[in-house]
């Protein structure tokens, strides 16, 4: 965790925190959804067709050897200085504000191209599939006009989708990713058993390299762009668990499971087709070479049953990924640009609808199409290649230039060995892939130097009277103290409401009171993808205020703690912080109201349900009165006994009662005697009644029942019948009652979604 | 059995390739071999380093190379 030590924490109580909810899993899954999402698509045809065979295979495993050389200076930065930003917060630190400038620029191009590149394969494959079916001979245009299309408008769907703010980078991602690379080791593996169990196949690597050892160079700087995943990880370092020990961890495993997927993708594509096989002209190498970008999909589809079907799928999912995720890292890196006044303020410009960095995001989409419209693929891909390598290139000499300069002064999390080796020989190699480049596309090397001239010019006439200067140059991140080590009950509030605020902590009294709880109060502050959490302040608005008005209404009696967290996801950010200080109890508020799609109760609290690690307690219209009549249904499921030990809690001390009830449908019926027994011990209070009714409904019973009461405190749980058939929701909804649903940790699944 | 069949199938399969193996194609092959070990020694190395430094919460590059040289 760290603190935002530049931002406005004003008045002695309040801070502000990051929030870290990203796993070495995550990020390594957030770097690989990067890399496989064109280049290996488009990379195989091109480099069989321009380098033979063993050429292709050797293409990607030494462009993993560089990509690894530039993986361990990523490494090394990221975990000396762990917060987004990546190669121009690098430059920033080594070089300047000048270089910084040029780092920033670069990588809003590259990330740009990418996105181009993104967009035009998922119209390759999708339009290629549709062809096969013949469905495409209405057509009033050319198919290469018809990708045009197809690529623009993808561009514009995902603009449009980062406009809303909604993204599925992150968790969600990570299974996307996931899904990617089980295909492709699908791939590999049918590859290796089909060679095997046909020999003859092996013949098609001869010869293994046709065009002569040169010719490789060629293709390691085309397909270059298939190993830019660590910027995106680099990005992420604000919002990851451990982030001097995960970045850097990340960076090297996402790079090498690429380039070993790579290598054996490259194999299976070879063999997947065999000299004489109908439709097969020549030899196989050079027939799917002939496809060039589309290469890699006449071959499999040979490969694998449905092979059509899946490749498409796939191709599909890996692309508009992809294309999500460059839109916002290009994003990203232009509002950096705007926010430190390197160039216009229209960069930095918030929509005050959507809260989404619009400036930004639109200049990011104008390149994105103008690109993809122009450029004739292999020069998009030739393009977004080159300027990633001159990108990692500046990230190689920062690492040297901030070791010799500033090594001691900073702590880091990785040194790579050999220092200045490695880096040394991945600048010299990327020089030479960027120039050898040339003969896979002149274009390439038109648009590049044309981009950083434009650069230059902006730099002399704008961003140099302009930037901010000095003080923010190295952004000082502060580690958060150690986690609580005490034996006292931590509750935590989770307060997303300013105005229901006070209502819903007087409610939580009587549960801190029981317990003689300390109380931790929280109020998350989501931010868009495209903004980093740094600089998350400009979101922060009516939260604090509220939080120092509950602070005060506590403080005489409970020992109290406040922070506000910036987060990307408001569900997520909560469980991150219940683990990380240690809480027993998490209570926070419920509003019912418009369903999300795929939800039981809501985008937030469902999430919470099945992963916060501890009792969650969650209030639907609360009030301030007392309550006298308590109703507690309970079914005998894991949470029975929580919900009755919170509803004596809630009950007046005095004059309440709680009313024990189950509902009787006929089936089999539960020993209410017996379990009231059981749970003596948790009784904080004699007046406690049974009550059976009769009823085939359950829903109803409950909600007729409810009436009658001040209060209704019922168990829900993500593992119990009654949630999977959505019987919270429902009684939420239906009841006017108000209402305390409450949940307590437990079971193996619970720990699984943990976990993931 | 299965063991048996996987390695006469792929000793086969070497064996019908291997002869026909040019000079390029062997050259190629261990360029393959010593890019991929390189490759995994590196992941390898890197990661029991990261865990290393980490277990007191990340250090000084004066401290982290004084104890890659064996120095107290």
């Amino acid at each position: 965790m760290v603190k935002n030590n530049n931002q406005s924490t004003e008045g002695p109580v309040v801070h502000a925190e990051l929030s870290r909810d990203l796993s070495l899993f995550h990020i390594t899954m957030m770097g690989l959804g990067m890399m496989i999402g064109a280049g290996v698509f488009l990379g195989i045809g091109n480099s069989l067709y321009h380098a033979g065979p063993g050429g292709a295979i050797l293409t990607f495993a030494l462009n993993g050897v560089i990509a690894l050389f530039t993986a361990m200076s990523y490494a090394e930065l990221s975990s000396a200085v762990p917060h987004a930003g990546g190669a121009y917060n690098f430059a920033r630190i080594g070089f300047g504000r000048a270089t910084s400038f040029f780092a920033g620029w670069m990588e809003w191009f590259a990330s740009s191209v990418a996105g181009s590149m993104y967009a035009l394969t998922f119209a390759i494959y999708t339009l290629r599939y549709f062809e096969q079916l013949g469905l495409l001979s209405w057509l009033p245009v050319t198919i290469e006009a018809a990708v045009k299309v197809l690529a623009v408008a993808a561009a514009v769907f995902f603009i449009l989708i980062n406009y809303r703010g909604a993204s599925e980078t992150g968790k969600i991602g990570a299974f996307f990713t996931m899904g990617q690379m089980l295909f492709l080791v699908a791939i590999g593996i049918v590859g290796i058993f089909v060679a095997i169990r046909d020999p003859i196949r092996f013949k098609n690597f001869s010869p293994f390299v046709p065009y002569g050892w040169i010719r490789i160079l060629v293709t390691m700087g085309f397909t270059y762009v298939a190993f830019e995943g660590f910027e995106v990880i680099a990005q992420a370092g604000d919002e990851t668990i451990e982030p001097r020990k995960n970045l850097p961890k990340a960076m090297i495993f996402s790079v090498y499971i690429a380039a070993v997927v790579y290598v054996v993708v490259a194999f299976a594509t070879i063999v997947s087709v065999k000299e004489g096989m109908p439709g097969v002209e020549g030899a196989p190498w050079e027939w799917i070479g002939s496809f060039k970008e589309r290469g890699f999909g006449e071959a499999v589809s040979r490969l694998l049953p449905m092979g059509d079907i899946l490749l498409t799928l796939a191709v599909i999912f890996a692309s508009t990924s992809a294309l999500n995720a460059t839109i916002y890292s290009a994003t990203r890196a232009s509002y950096a640009l705007g926010r430190d006044s390197m160039l216009s303020p229209l960069f930095s410009r918030i929509s005050s609808r959507r809260n989404t960095p619009v400036g930004a995001l639109s200049m990011t989409g104008l390149i994105v199409i103008v690109v993809a419209v122009f450029l004739p693929t292999l020069h998009v891909a030739s393009s977004a290649s080159i300027m990633f390598l001159f990108l990692f290139f500046m990230v190689n000499l920062s690492v040297i230039k901030i070791r010799y300069n500033m090594g001691d002064e900073l702590v880091y999390g990785f040194v790579m060995p050999l220092f200045p080796v490695f880096p040394l020989i991945a600048i010299v190699m990327q020089a030479v892939l960027a120039v050898w480049l040339v003969h896979m596309s002149f274009i390439a090397w038109i648009v590049a130097p044309s981009w950083i001239l434009c650069g230059m010019l902006i730099y002399l006439l704008y961003s140099r009277k302009h930037a901010k200067r000095g003080e923010h140059d190295i952004y000082v991140l502060e580690e958060e103290e150690e986690a609580p080590q005490g034996k006292e009950y931590r509750i935590m509030v989770s307060l997303a409401n300013p105005d229901t605020a006070i209502p819903m902590v007087r409610s939580t009294y009587r549960l801190c009171g029981a317990k003689g709880a300390h109380v931790e109060l929280l109020h998350m502050v989501p931010v868009p993808d495209q903004v980093p959490l740094a600089d998350a302040h400009h979101y922060m608005v009516a939260g604090k205020e509220a939080m120092i008005e509950v602070m005060l209404y506590l403080a005489p009696l409970f020992s109290v703690s406040t922070t506000i967290r910036y987060c990307r996801s408001i569900a997520r950010g909560i469980v991150s912080a219940v683990r990380e200080k240690k809480i027993d109890m998490l209570i926070m508020g419920y509003r019912g109201g418009r369903k999300a799609h795929g939800f039981r109760l809501g985008s937030t609290v469902d999430p919470v349900i099945e992963r916060a690690p501890c009792n969650t307690v969650i209030f639907k219209g609360i009030t301030d009165r007392e309550y006298r009549r308590v109703l507690v249904p309970v079914a005998g499921g894991p949470n029975s006994a929580f919900a009755l030990e919170v509803a004596t809690m809630l009950a007046d001390s005095d004059e309440g009662e709680v009313v024990v009830m189950t509902v009787d449908t006929g089936g089999r019926r539960l020993d209410l005697a017996q379990f009231l027994r059981n749970n003596v011990g948790l009784l904080h209070m004699d007046r406690v009644r049974k009550k059976i009714v009769l009823s085939d409904d359950v829903v109803h019973a409950i909600v007729e029942e409810s009436k009658n009461y001040d209060l209704v405190v019922i168990g829900i749980s993500n593992r119990s019948r009654i949630y999977r058939m959505n019987m919270p929701r429902i009684i939420a909804d239906s009841i006017t009652t108000p209402l305390v649903m409450v949940r307590s940790p437990g079971g193996v699944s619970s720990m699984i979604r943990r976990f993931v | 059995m299965i063991f048996s069949l996987c390695s006469s199938t792929f000793s086969g399969a070497v064996n019908r390739v291997g002869r026909k193996m040019s000079i390029g194609t062997l050259v190629g092959i261990a360029v393959l071999a010593s890019s991929v070990s390189l490759t995994t020694y590196l992941v390898i190395w890197s990661t029991h380093s990261i865990n290393n430094i980490n277990r007191k919460k990340g250090r000084t590059l004066r401290e982290i190379l004084k104890e890659r040289r064996g120095e107290k």
